[in-house]
C-alpha cells in the first residue's frame, strides 16, 4: 500500500481564527479511513481545503505525488477526487437524473448510461424518482443522490462529509450498508463522521480530531473499543 | 376592433426584441447576482455593427436580402459575442470576490465607456442603414384592416427561433446543465470539476449574442440608430426582466412579449406620448405587489 493522499501539518485559518492546526493524515490506496469529532472540531474544513475552499495557510496536501492545495477545485475534481459534502448539496431545480449526470463532468458522458444504471441498482429509491425535482425528495434520498452524483464520476477517491447527518438510524443503517458494498470494490474512501459506531465499524483506520487537531489515531477495531473515545463519541458504554 | 388586433401585432414583435435582450440581464443575474447595466450598450454596440456588415456584405457586391440577413446576423453576433466576453473579462471577473455594490458601479463605468467609444469612433450623429426588405401583407378585419410588414414578421420569426434554440441549450445539453448547476449552486459546481468562470463568460457571450439578434432585427426594420440608443431600450429590457421573474429565462420571455403587448397597446388606445411612463409604472407596481416578478420564486436567505 502507498500513500495515496497524505495532509502534512495543514494549517487554516479563517481570519483570526485557526481552524486547523498541524494536521497530517495519510489515507492509503484501498483504505477505508475514518475522521471523527464533535461538531465543530474541522473535519468539513479539512475535506473542503482538498478543493481549496477553504485555502490552507500552511503545510502542504499530496494527491498521487502532487501538491494540490493551491490548485483550482475544479482541477482537482478532474483528478479523480469527489465528494459528497456536508449538506448534501444536491441542485434543487435539477430532476434526479440530472442531478447524476452532473456527476460525469470529469469523465464524459461515455459511461453515463452504464453508471446510471449502476446506481438505480445500488439506490433503488433514486430509481423511482429519477424525474423528480431533487428538492422535493426527503433528507434520506438526497443524502443518497449526493453519494450516487459522487460516485457517477468514477472516483479514485471518494470524500464523504456526514453522510448520516440528520437522518433516521433506519436510513443511516442502509446507507452504511450501501457505503459497505462500494467499499467491497475497493474504492478508497475517506469519511467524515460524527457518528463514531458506525464510522469506525465500517473503516480500516480512523482519526480522532478535537478542536482543529488530530488527537488519536489506530484501526477502527483500536478506536472503538478505546475508553477515552468511548467516552467522547459513544456515550460512554 | 381593427386597432387592437394591429397594436397586438406590433406589440408581439416589440415584445419579442424586449425578451431578447432581457435574457441577458436574467441570466447573468440569474449565475452572479448582478444586473449588467452595460447590456443595453451591447445592444447599442450591435446596431453599429450591424450597419458595418451590411456595408461590408453590399461592397462585395452581394444584393440578395436572405444572404444580406444572414451574413449580417452571423458577423454580429459573433461580433458582439465577443464584446460580451471582453467585458465580462476586463470589467466584471477582476471584481469576483468584490461586494455587489463594486460590480455595479464597474457596469455603470462599463456602460459609460462603451456609449464614449462608440460616440468617439463612429461620430455622435445619427446613422442609419437603407431599408432591404419591404412590402407587407394585409389581412382584413371587419370594416378595416391588419397591416403585417413582412420585416415584422421576421422579428418574430427569428426571435422564437433564437429563444427556442435558446431553451434547448439550456434544458437539454451538457452546457444548459453546467449553467444551471453554477446558478443553483456555484461553490458545489465546481467541486464537481465545473470550471465556473469559463461557465460565467459563457453565459455573458450567449447574453450579449442574444442582444445582438434583437440589434440586427431592430436595426434593419427602424433604420436609423446613435450611440445613445441602448439606454432606454435596455432600460426596457431590464423591466421585462424584472417583471418576469429576474434569473428566470422563460420569465424573461414572458416579461418581454407582456411589457411589449401592454405598451403596444397604451399607445394604440391611450396615448403613445405616455408609453414609457406606462412601462415604468407597470415596473414600479410589480417591484411593489409582486416583487420577485410573474415567475420568479422570492429568495430564501440561506442560513
Amino acid at each position: 500500500m502507498s500513500a495515496f493522499m497524505e495532509f502534512k501539518d495543514v494549517d487554516v485559518h479563517y481570519g483570526p481564527i485557526q481552524a486547523l492546526k498541524k494536521v497530517s493524515l495519510t489515507i492509503n490506496e484501498g483504505e477505508i479511513v475514518t475522521l471523527i469529532g464533535a461538531n465543530g472540531a474541522g473535519k468539513s474544513t479539512l475535506l473542503m481545503s482538498i478543493f481549496g475552499q477553504p485555502r490552507i495557510s500552511s503545510g502542504e496536501i499530496i494527491y498521487r505525488g502532487e501538491d494540490i492545495s493551491q490548485k483550482s477545485a475544479h482541477y482537482v475534481a478532474s483528478n479523480g477526487l469527489a465528494q459528497s459534502p456536508e449538506g448534501r448539496r444536491i441542485f434543487p431545480k435539477m430532476s434526479v437524473e440530472e442531478n447524476l449526470l452532473m456527476g460525469t463532468i470529469p469523465i464524459g458522458m461515455d459511461h453515463a448510461d452504464e453508471d446510471m444504471q449502476h446506481m438505480f441498482t445500488l439506490f433503488p429509491r433514486l430509481k423511482e424518482r429519477r424525474n423528480q425535482r431533487a428538492s422535493t425528495m426527503s433528507g434520506g434520498e438526497q443524502q443518497m443522490l449526493a453519494i450516487a452524483r459522487a460516485l457517477m464520476s468514477r472516483p479514485k477517491l471518494l470524500l464523504l462529509d456526514e453522510p448520516s447527518l440528520g437522518l433516521a438510524p433506519i436510513i443511516v443503517k442502509q446507507i452504511f450498508q450501501i457505503l459497505k458494498d462500494v467499499a467491497s470494490t475497493g474504492m478508497t474512501i475517506f469519511l467524515v463522521e460524527q457518528n463514531a459506531n458506525h464510522a469506525l465499524k465500517l473503516a480500516n483506520r480512523g482519526y480522532v480530531m478535537v478542536n482543529g487537531e488530530i488527537r488519536m489515531s489506530g484501526t477502527g477495531q483500536e478506536l472503538l473499543v478505546n475508553p477515552e473515545v468511548r467516552e467522547a463519541y459513544l456515550g460512554g458504554h | 376592433m381593427d386597432i387592437v388586433l394591429q397594436q397586438l401585432v406590433n406589440g408581439l414583435t416589440l415584445g419579442s426584441v424586449y425578451g431578447l435582450i432581457a435574457i441577458g440581464y436574467t441570466m447573468v443575474y440569474g449565475i452572479i447576482g448582478m444586473i449588467n447595466f452595460a447590456h443595453g450598450d451591447v445592444y447599442m454596440v450591435s446596431a453599429y455593427i450591424t450597419a458595418i456588415a451590411i456595408a461590408l456584405l453590399t461592397f462585395f457586391g452581394i444584393e440578395s436580402f436572405p444572404i444580406i440577413l444572414i451574413g449580417t446576423l452571423f458577423l454580429t453576433v459573433a461580433v458582439t459575442g465577443a464584446y460580451g466576453w471582453v467585458i465580462e473579462r476586463i470589467a466584471y471577473r477582476p471584481l469576483r470576490n468584490s461586494s455587489r455594490l463594486a460590480v455595479l458601479i464597474s457596469a455603470i463605468g462599463m456602460s459609460l465607456i462603451l456609449q464614449n467609444y462608440v460616440q468617439l469612433s463612429q461620430g455622435a450623429n445619427q446613422q442609419g442603414v437603407p431599408t432591404l426588405l419591404t412590402g407587407a401583407m394585409r389581412i382584413e378585419v371587419g370594416d378595416g384592416f391588419v397591416q403585417i410588414t413582412y420585416m415584422k414578421l421576421l422579428i418574430l420569426f427569428i426571435s422564437l427561433l433564437g429563444m427556442g434554440v435558446l431553451t434547448y441549450v439550456i434544458q437539454k445539453t451538457k452546457l444548459g446543465r453546467m449553467c444551471r448547476a453554477t446558478q443553483q449552486d456555484r461553490k458545489m459546481a465546481s467541486i464537481l470539476g465545473i470550471d465556473t468562470d469559463k461557465v460565467i463568460s459563457t453565459v455573458f457571450v450567449i447574453g450579449a449574442m442574444m442582444a445582438a439578434l434583437a440589434g440586427v432585427l431592430v436595426t434593419l426594420d427602424y433604420g436609423a440608430f446613435d450611440f445613445y440608443v441602448g439606454f432606454i431600450i435596455g432600460i426596457k429590457a431590464f423591466t421585462a426582466a424584472v417583471l418576469g421573474g429576474i434569473g428566470s429565462l422563460p420569465g424573461a420571455m414572458l416579461g418581454g412579449l407582456i411589457l411589449g403587448l401592454s405598451e403596444a397597446l397604451f399607445a394604440g388606445l391611450i396615448s403613445s406620448d405616455y408609453k414609457d411612463v406606462f412601462s415604468f409604472s407597470l415596473l414600479v407596481l410589480i417591484l411593489v405587489f409582486r416583487p420577485s416578478g410573474l415567475l420568479g420564486k422570492p429568495e430564501v436567505e440561506k442560513v
